[in-house]
């Protein structure tokens, strides 16, 4: 599942408490990277299974977040 | 009265390297990773992992010339571990990494080690990827040989490289691309195989799956491996993933027409694909 927002900041502040809360050290720095639509616009981000947040949740992205990219 | 000879100057001993050791036999690789030491001379370690459970980092090295499953098994405790940083045996350093959680590939699945045929294995799940920013080749001519299968991941990369974008097997429709040739050759086999290309652009690409040449003629120009390569996905981890398992990756930018069949000797002796 996805959070999703137009606000790519709270999406950067979700990954971030993710991050701290794991406890993350050595190699390991973030749970994971921030998904641009390309609008350009809108957000998301994979919600880790262990911490909820209030925003948007979506089950799944549909295939117009994922272009097909040729290379 | 006995007269000694001093023959120390005049005999000098060698002894053959080891057959287990690839690199022993077959040394100047570019990059070269396994789960399995390659090299007698290397110290360092297989891989480092992170354990879900508390997400602390361990370095796994070898015991008996193989990846150390028990001390791996123990450190993961029951629970997953991911592989954060796979390291090169190649001794020119070109470590491969993987600092975001999530996009790291998996080594232990609930306290077992994965393996694919009866070896331990990395396992890409369609997200996942290790990657460097080192330059790890001029322009060249390319020899890689790896083990790996292939369980899915629309148009997945084993092997890809920024600047130049040299790229070793699209999973679903070609064997490689290069920058002036564009994609070249067809899909290779998915399932669990030893897979060797000579992309030489003098002679032409080709293709062994097995030790069998299954694909040749193909064009290939040189291109430099440099800014950011990754293995088992794009070279920014951040597109086609692969869904499966490697076990082993040796690239030579140096030609291996001439050693081919010992190299593919002694990496299935070890592994028994074929």
């Amino acid at each position: 599942m996805y959070y999703t927002s137009r606000d790519k900041s709270e999406l950067v502040a979700y990954n971030d408490l993710v991050g701290q809360a794991e406890g993350y050290s050595g190699t390991t720095t973030q749970w994971t990277t921030i998904v641009e639509h390309p609008n350009g616009t809108d957000y998301a981000i994979l919600k880790h299974p262990s911490y909820e947040a209030e925003l948007t949740l979506e089950e799944t992205l549909g295939t117009e977040w994922f272009p097909q990219i040729e290379l | 009265m006995s007269t000694i000879f001093n023959i120390s100057d005049k005999i000098k001993l060698e002894t053959s390297p080891d057959p287990f050791f690839l690199l022993d036999n077959y040394s100047g690789a570019a990059a070269a990773y396994s789960l399995r030491l390659l090299d007698s001379t290397y110290s360092g370690s297989a891989v480092r992992v992170r354990r879900a459970s508390d997400n602390a980092e361990q370095d796994i090295a070898f015991a008996n010339n193989e990846l150390d499953t028990a001390t791996l098994e123990t450190f993961a405790s029951g629970t997953n571990a991911f592989v954060t940083t796979w390291y090169d045996q190649s001794g020119n350093g070109f470590d491969i990494t993987q600092t975001t959680a999530f996009k790291q590939p998996k080594i232990v699945s609930i306290g077992s080690t994965i393996t694919d045929g009866t070896k331990p294995s990395v396992e890409f799940n369609n997200a996942q990827g290790l990657n460097t920013t080192a330059n790890i080749s001029n322009a060249s001519n390319y020899y890689p040989f790896y083990v790996r299968s292939v369980a899915g991941g629309s148009g997945a990369y084993i092997w890809d490289s920024e600047i130049g974008r040299v790229l070793i097997e699209r999973t679903n429709n070609s064997a490689y691309y290069d920058q002036t040739n564009s994609f070249e050759g067809s899909a290779l086999t998915s399932s669990y195989r030893l897979i060797h290309m000579e992309l030489n652009s003098t002679t032409g690409g080709k293709v062994y799956e097995n030790g069998v040449n299954t694909q040749s003629g193909l064009a290939y120009a040189q291109y430099p491996m440099s800014s950011q390569t990754a293995l088992g996905s794009r070279f920014d981890v951040d597109a086609s993933y692969l869904t499966g398992k490697i076990q082993e990756f040796i690239l030579y930018n140096t030609d291996q027409s001439s050693t081919r069949t010992g190299i593919e000797t002694n990496i299935n002796n070890f592994y028994s694909i074929y």
